[in-house]
């Protein structure tokens, strides 16, 4: 490349002319010098040299006062540059293990004295290895100005550019390798981190100036292509994991390759490093455009937009790649690989497929949650109406259990009494009088009442004694207030009671049927009655200040009632006592709690 | 029925001449437009009509008369629809004879009488009604029974007698049965004014 300056013809060389020397040579040689074009690749003239080559290049500089500008695209591989018998450079190593100065423009400006009217010479003494290209690379020579120019952008594409991807590259490989790491299922993101650590190392060699750590040229170049190796396998993995396929042979047969061509690599001689590194650099580049073309293929089959994505990026790489396979192969002259660009285009793509992706599945997480919550409610709907029936059931449950509750009291409050009533006429002598069939029907018709007064206070909780005994209670106390008897209520205990319903009632009966007692017959004037529930026993005391019993019971009045009293409280397991203190009639009824 | 009530009366003190019954509605309108009377006992099971009916044009007409209800022990919404419609008390025909003229002698000296099943259906309704007022917040709807009116009722609920209660609450025994017939009345007067409420709001009333 050559920029025409404005100012008139640039100087040109008159003559480059190189010859060969030995690795120790300090001065060039006088004869044996030949003709030469650059850039120059010796390796074509003098096959198989590994060694010194000096270049000679002569210009004439009419005017030494105009400062010319020099540039030396690169030598190959490391060497030192004079003008005029003045070292300009010189690399670090001249010897085994060689510095690497193979991709490494340099400039200079030269003026007088440096600068001689007539004849100028530059010699150029280049150290090299026969394998890898070795030679001289374009020498410019012209005004500062435009030499300078060329110079910068030489530099920055062969070295800033170079810098820049393998930044990128880095970081990169160790973003998606820490994604891996954390989401081992996407097996994808692993090979390309892989992939791009391993082009870290590759395209390392662009800019490295020194074979660390490996201690010779070969080995460094032997590494350099194993890495190409792994490089190729890795991007064939990736291909194969992002289109979701397994291909168990072919994978174990490209590793198989690997491990082959790495050790053929190690193993291989000197002078057959550059065939090797042919078919180590061929081999890969055939996988890898075959999985390239195998990733357009899965693109165009899936048509994904991340996938179409990376497929134009990958076409991209494909051409650079098949470019820097013709540079290496010399079809193409030219030294500057173009791969690095790729990496560029490579970011940006997957830059774009990650944020698709990463979108992508936040809607999916919107539209998921949006499902979820539509199905929360259905579901909640559904529980409601569920919920609601079932409370209706229990509703409907409790009322039919209510109406069987009824049903029960009436046959053990009623029904008992009406059965041995019945059995009592069935079995009485022939005349019986009528107080005494009324007093039968009037007794039906008092446990009659019981359970009706227990029904009307009937509620969907359990009802205490105390509750049950209210509309009792009032109704005996407006009995004794018409009759001017001073009754006193003494209850303890039985706001908790919950006696079965059967024992409620002979317990209401009997209270009814003691009262009804002193409102009759007793004339008094005051009474007591003390109901008292404690956790072994409940107590009924009825207390009176009236004429009390003296005759014998069975032919009073009180008679049938008392009778009935006792009935009721055998039945119920209890003792029945009738005494009189201290001129007061006392009736106790002690019923011990049975524990269920 | 009707000789039944003929005996209690009698045993009360009136004789028949100041007795007159009648067998339905109509008739009982007739006799009603014929003469005054000092107290009537309506039947609400009467055959060709509510009785309750009855019982609220009788309280129309003469707010001051005392009428009964003759009522079973099962129809406890019909006693308490009763009252709401002007009734003075009632009575209940499964009772005994004694106790229906107590009931009568009751009403007839000025108080009222009551059950506590009445008193627990009665604190249901304040219950419910509060709800309701404050729902609909009439400004012209009297307030509810007061908290001794209350408290009366609930010592009603629990079994206690009118004696009882004037000992436990500190009054005698006519404030007592006063305060019940207040809260008939005010039941009463709660309904209607409730009724003729929810009447204008629903635009029947002007």
């Amino acid at each position: 490349m050559a920029f025409s300056s404005p100012n008139g013809p640039s100087p040109s060389f008159q003559r480059i002319e190189a010859v060969r020397a030995d690795w120790n040579a300090q001065t060039p040689p006088a004869t044996g010098w030949t003709s030469v074009t650059l850039p120059d690749d010796w390796s074509l003239r003098w096959p198989g040299f590994d060694g010194v080559v000096w270049y000679r290049l002569t210009w004439e500089q009419a005017d030494a006062t105009v400062p010319v500008g020099l540039m030396m695209d690169y030598l190959n591989m490391a060497g030192t540059v004079s003008l005029n018998g003045v070292q300009l450079n010189r690399d670090l190593s001249l010897t085994e293990p060689l510095t690497r100065a193979w991709n490494t423009p340099r400039y200079w400006q030269a003026a007088s004295p440096l600068l001689k009217a007539g004849q100028n010479v530059l010699f150029i003494r280049v150290s090299g290895l026969a394998a890898y290209q070795p030679g001289l690379g374009p020498v410019k020579l012209g005004m500062p100005a435009d030499i300078s120019a060329q110079y910068t952008y030489e530099y920055w594409l062969r070295h800033d550019l170079q810098i820049f991807s393998l930044a990128v590259s880095v970081t990169l490989g160790c973003f998606f390798l820490a994604l891996w790491m954390l989401r081992r299922r996407e097996a994808e993101f692993g090979w390309f981190g892989l992939m791009s650590l391993t082009w870290c190392l590759y395209a390392s060699n662009q800019i490295k100036a020194s074979t660390w750590p490996f201690g010779s040229t070969d080995a460094w170049q032997a590494a350099v292509s194993i890495m190409f190796l792994l490089y190729s396998a890795c991007f064939t993995m990736f291909v194969l994991r992002s289109g979701q396929r397994r291909y168990r042979r072919l994978e174990f047969g490209i590793w198989g390759m690997v491990v082959a061509g790495a050790i053929a690599m190690c193993l291989s001689p000197h002078d057959r490093m550059q065939e090797t590194r042919a078919l180590l650099a061929l081999i890969p580049v055939m996988t890898y455009i075959a999985s390239g073309l195998l990733f357009l293929y899965f693109a165009w089959r899936h048509r994904g937009i991340d996938q179409l994505i990376l497929a134009a990026c990958i076409a991209a790489t494909l051409v650079f790649c098949i470019h820097d396979l013709l540079v290496f192969v010399k079809l193409l002259d030219s030294n500057i690989y173009y791969s690095a660009f790729a990496s560029q285009i490579q970011t940006v793509s997957m830059a774009l497929v990650l944020g698709w992706r990463f979108v992508a599945n936040l809607s999916r997480i919107e539209r998921f949650n949006d499902e979820l919550h539509v199905t929360v409610e259905t579901a909640k709907k559904e529980l409601a109406q569920t919920l609601k029936r079932q409370h209706e059931l229990e509703v409907v449950n409790v009322r039919l259990g209510e109406r069987l509750n009824l049903a029960h009291d009436l046959h053990d409050g009623l029904g008992g009494t009406l059965v041995s009533s019945i059995a009592t006429l069935e079995h009485a002598p022939e005349s019986i009088p009528s107080s005494r069939f009324l007093t039968i029907l009037k007794e039906l018709r008092d446990d009659l009442r019981i359970i009706i007064d227990t029904a009307s206070s009937y509620q969907l909780a359990e009802t205490s004694l105390a509750e049950m005994l209210a509309p009792l209670r009032h109704r005996l106390g407006v009995l004794f207030e018409s009759q001017n008897i001073v009754c006193r209520w003494q209850l303890s205990g039985i706001e908790d009671s919950h006696l079965p319903t059967a024992q409620s009632l002979d317990i209401m009966r009997i209270l009814q049927e003691g009262l009804t007692n002193v409102l009759k017959h007793s004339r008094a004037s005051s009474a007591h009655v003390e109901l008292r529930d404690d956790a072994s026993e409940l107590v009924l005391t009825i207390r009176d200040n009236g004429v009390g019993f003296g005759l014998p019971l069975q032919e009073s009045k009180a008679g049938t009632g008392m009778k009935s009293m006792q009935l009721r409280t055998s039945r119920l397991g209890g003792t029945f006592e009738m005494q009189r203190i201290d001129g007061e009639t006392v009736l106790r009824i002690a019923l011990p709690h049975r524990h269920t | 029925m009707q000789l039944r009530l003929h005996g209690i009366l009698g045993i009360l003190g009136y004789d028949d001449e100041a007795l007159s019954f009648t067998a339905s509605i109509a008739d009982a309108n007739a006799l009603m437009a014929r003469q005054p009377f000092a107290m009537v006992l309506v039947d609400v099971g009467l055959p060709d009509g509510n009785g309750i009916d009855l019982i609220r044009a009788l309280h129309a007409v003469d707010a001051a008369l005392p009428i009964l209800v003759i009522s079973t022990w099962s129809t406890e919404q019909t006693i308490v629809s009763a009252l709401q419609a002007g009734a003075t008390g009632y009575m209940l025909k499964e009772r005994d004879d004694f106790e229906i003229g107590l009931s009568i002698r009751s009403v007839l000296r000025g108080g009222a009488p009551i059950d506590p099943f009445v008193a627990k259906h009665i604190l249901q309704l304040i219950d419910t009604g509060t709800g309701k007022t404050q729902q609909h917040a009439p400004p012209t709807l009297r307030s509810p029974l007061s908290k001794r009116e209350i408290e009366i009722l609930e010592l009603v609920s629990k079994g206690l007698a009118n004696l009882e209660i004037s000992d436990l609450l500190s009054l005698s025994r006519s404030t007592v049965e006063c305060h019940i017939k207040n809260i008939y009345k005010k039941l009463a007067v709660n309904s209607r004014t409730q009724a003729i409420f929810e009447a204008r709001a629903h635009g029947l009333l002007p």
